[in-house]
């Protein structure tokens, strides 16, 4: 029942925007703007659709939460596999999708993909320190990328973006049950001739509902007590166990 | 069906750990231990986070203690004097632990250290057992008995304090120091620490055996109750609903072990449990030296 209301509100959100984009050149909206994290949550799809004016590619780009990850290198030392060289980044994104109509090769010329930092290949990551070594940054930035892509965080979908006529496009935007929590941006992208017309920014918030928030919320903020907390419920939950074997 | 794990940050299936905590409980009624030294690895194995594994498996054992305290407490087999000493050497052992792991998780080294102390303490533990029950079943055989234990060195340490309920009169530095280094054990590898406490209780102090397990029971709870604390305060590992879960499993699964332990004779469960200790570390040995499929890995700053 709520699904159906869900498809009738996005329907008639489409048909405003269809209006809308009479004057503006494009238009970009959500099926969701917040993303609840609950007991339940493995992963969600969100519907991205929009409108466009004119002739015109389109390009989406979802931009996660940002984080400073460090990566490790292992070598072998005394037949034994341990972590060696390492490289802190900062302001990576967490999660990072990009959906278009065609192939982005196609699209735009890699100066502008690079500049504007769409696609998986064209990302450049930036190591905290300005003494690291470029090679490693590169070699272990290329990791870091496969780590994403393995985790489902990174995602390529070219071509995944579908056209219904030649003014309203939709695409799916994939979010696993990995994906880290804060405010997500994404650009959505006019592209004509290969050069960017026109770009839009949505944003998007994904959080923690309920019992989740509350546990995590409690555990960093009242670390102690939490602590604590936990002690008490084992305690508890031990005394039970045994009270209920005894009586048997 | 699958269950968001809030500290974990990530989705696990709930008959998956269910089913963890029943087996590994299964165990630890059968051979009346604790199960930390495998449900950590196999936490590990299915990808929860190392640090968040060890501080959650240490909150699981405060309830499986609890629950084999009760039993043991019944039937009088808690020295409390030699606990309490156990306990001090515990608390200042664990307190340390979590202080070294924090340190050795921003240099980027905890999960070999983890792997490490599993590997030397899993072989000698395991190896030690093995022997010991191979012997014992021959020496039933040959119907020879053996003494209680034996006067050495240990025995010459000054502050000897007499212990009424295991019938010894001994140094009070010999408890302090085994609680030490158990403690320091348990932050951590996320153990309860008795695969390493039982056998010193019975080859060091020359404790009675049946004193043994409720003592080191007694004081695993205050350790492993210290750990929990001190890891939500530094480290913020505790995952409660990865430890209601296990515990949930956990105590069906020992109850059980339990029974099905009655029916098997002490010698061949010992070496029993001694070739699960010794394939844990076999296993863990094998994951350290061979050359792994992606030699990179990733952490986050203060996570």
């Amino acid at each position: 029942m709520t699904k159906h209301l869900k498809i009738f509100g996005v329907m008639v959100a489409v048909l405003l925007i269809a209006g809308a984009v009479q004057s503006r050149d494009l238009v970009v909206d959500l099926s969701d703007s917040i993303v609840k994290i609950t007991t339940g949550f493995a992963g969600t799809e969100l519907l991205l659709f929009g409108a466009k004016k004119g002739e015109g590619d389109i390009i989406v780009v979802v931009r996660g939460p940002w984080e400073d990850p460090t990566v490790r290198r292992k070598e072998r030392i005394l037949g034994v596999w341990v972590n060696r060289d390492e490289v802190d980044f900062k302001d990576v994104p967490s999660y990072y999708w990009v959906a278009s109509n065609k192939p982005l090769e196609d699209l735009l010329p890699p100066e502008t993909l690079e500049t504007f930092q769409i696609g998986i290949p064209d990302l450049d990551f930036t190591p905290a320190s300005e003494t690291a070594d470029p090679t490693l940054v590169i070699a272990f930035s290329e990791a870091l990328k496969r780590e994403k892509v393995r985790k489902e965080l990174y995602h390529n979908a070219s071509s995944s973006l579908l056209f219904v006529d030649d003014v309203l496009f939709r695409t799916n935007v994939k979010f696993p049950a990995n994906v880290s929590v804060g405010e997500f941006g994404i650009q959505t992208y006019l592209v004509r001739d290969q050069k960017i017309i026109t770009s839009k920014t949505t944003l998007l918030n994904v959080r923690k509902f309920g019992l989740e928030a509350g546990i995590y919320d409690f555990a960093h903020r009242h670390s102690f007590l939490y602590g604590v907390f936990a002690v008490i419920i084992a305690c508890v939950a031990g005394w039970a166990a045994n009270a209920a074997f005894k009586r048997r | 069906m699958q269950i968001y794990l809030p500290i974990a940050e990530m989705s696990v299936n709930i008959f998956l750990i269910l089913g963890m905590g029943g087996g590994v409980g299964f165990l630890s009624g059968l051979f009346g231990v604790g199960g930390g030294f495998l449900m950590t690895p196999l936490l590990i194995f299915i990808g929860i986070p190392p640090a968040v594994a060890v501080a959650t498996e240490a909150n699981q054992i405060v309830a499986s203690s609890v629950s084999g305290v009760l039993a043991h407490w019944r039937r009088g087999n808690v020295d409390l004097k030699m606990g309490s000493l156990l306990l001090i050497g515990g608390v200042i052992g664990s307190t340390f632990g979590v202080w070294l792991f924090t340190i050795l998780k921003s240099l980027g080294q905890i999960d070999l250290v983890i792997k490490l102390c599993y590997v030397v303490f899993l072989g000698i533990i395991g190896g030690l057992m093995l022997i010991e029950s191979i012997n014992a079943i021959r020496a039933k055989k040959a119907k020879t008995r053996k003494r209680s234990h034996t006067h050495n060195w240990l025995h010459g340490l000054p502050f000897k304090m007499r212990f009424r309920k295991s019938r010894l009169y001994i140094s009070a530095i010999l408890p302090i120091g085994i609680g030490i280094f158990v403690g320091i054990l348990s932050a951590i590898m996320g153990v309860g620490g008795g695969f390493v406490m039982v056998p010193a209780m019975i080859y060091l102090l020359g404790m009675p055996t049946a004193v043994v397990v409720g003592t080191s029971l007694f004081q695993i709870i205050f350790v492993t109750a210290n750990v929990t604390i001190l890891q939500s305060v530094s480290n913020q590992t505790v995952d409660v609903v990865l430890a209601l879960l296990l515990l949930l499993g956990g105590v069906i699964g020992a109850q059980f072990g339990a029974r099905f332990g009655t029916r098997m004779q002490g010698e061949h469960l010992r070496g029993l449990l001694a070739l699960i200790v010794i394939g844990v570390c076999i296993k863990l040995t094998f994951d350290l030296v061979i050359t792994p499929s992606d030699p990179f890995s990733f952490g986050l700053e203060g996570h």
